[in-house]
């Protein structure tokens, strides 16, 4: 459900930049996506579809980019990638840890006419 | 053409959710945010800590319903400030409801804010409101896979509150496998179970609250 306003801050945001740099319309976005966040990517692509109607983007493409989990181990210093929503040091089994990575929700980039 | 945008999506309501927290820290309030499927019991959870707490802190809540005032009437006989947030069928929170709530309040005489976000596990996890700790609260009736089925809000979470443990043997849930997924998921979290309708168990949560506002206070 949060799909949708998710895609209503891209729109926002794709609008923004159409303007700025005197884009006509938009052909493509493209998104990264951190694997901790919950995101569905069919319901993202519905979502995108039926509100960027009658907008800049409205034949743009949705594409996502997903980006695996990165941790530091506070403890030992490893850095690995979590599988499995598993939330341990592989070297030393602490789980005192940071992430480094994986909790994106970015606008990569736009394609667009001028 | 190809335009480079890096741009964090959701940066409106985060820039909201950074002022917030700032804005709460100056006033010395600690914000919790209570998260929780329909029927968990986030609102009794409410009540019986508002019944232990209140004649010692000053309490405030920001009641996030998807339509009705009905949690917001439950707590009205505390006769402590409530702001209601009806979402008009949106399935979370944001900051930006949350600033308008809170300018409701008078903050220099508030303690503690309670925020009760929509019954949900997936979509309020998402959406920093600026709180200090999120807050998940999960009954034993919906199932010891719930951890690993929304690992989101059990990762995020800095408290995990196991509700209805009275009913625990006419369930199937499984205590040992629970436990460890939240290991796997959130080591440092804080775990307290209780069985809030009974007003059991309540000990450890109380005192953590209080710990946690004496070091927002300082």
């Amino acid at each position: 459900m949060h799909e949708f306003s998710i895609i209503e801050n891209i729109l926002t945001i794709v609008e923004e930049i159409s303007e700025k740099e005197g884009l006509t319309s938009v052909s493509k976005v493209t998104l990264l996506i951190g694997k901790m966040r919950q995101i569905v990517p069919d319901t993202m692509s519905f979502a995108f579809e039926a509100a960027a109607k009658g907008t800049i983007a409205d034949s743009a493409v949705l594409e996502m980019e997903f980006v695996p989990i990165k941790i530091h181990c506070n403890e030992c210093g490893n850095e690995f990638i979590v599988k499995n929503h598993t939330y341990v040091c592989e070297q030393c089994g602490s789980t005192d840890l940071s992430v480094l990575e994986g909790q994106e929700l970015i606008i990569k980039n736009i394609e667009g006419e001028r | 053409m190809e335009i480079k945008v890096m741009k964090n999506i959701l940066n409106a309501n985060q820039n909201k959710a950074d002022e917030i927290k700032q804005h709460l820290k100056e006033k010395k309030v600690l914000m919790v945010n209570i998260i929780g499927s329909p029927g968990a019991g986030k609102t009794t959870l409410l009540e019986k800590t508002i019944e232990s707490l209140k004649e010692t802190y000053s309490i405030a809540v920001i009641e996030g319903d998807v339509a009705t005032d009905r949690d917001a009437r439950r707590l009205q006989k505390y006769d402590i400030p409530i702001v209601l947030i009806n979402t008009d069928g949106a399935c979370h929170l944001e900051s930006i409801s949350i600033q308008n709530a809170l300018a409701e309040f008078d903050l220099d005489k508030t303690d503690i804010v309670f925020v009760e976000n929509v019954g949900n596990l997936v979509c309020p996890a998402e959406f920093d409101i600026g709180e200090f700790a999120k807050i998940a609260v999960i009954s034993v009736t919906e199932g010891d896979d719930k951890p690993e089925k929304y690992p989101l809000l059990f990762r995020e979470a800095k408290a995990m509150i196991l509700n209805k443990v009275d009913l625990i043997e006419y369930t199937d849930f499984n205590k040992t496998e629970f436990d460890e997924s939240l290991r796997i998921l959130n080591g440092g979290l804080s775990k307290f179970e209780m069985s809030c309708r009974k007003n059991e168990g309540l000990e450890g949560w109380l005192d953590w609250l209080k710990n946690t506002h004496a070091e927002t206070a300082k």
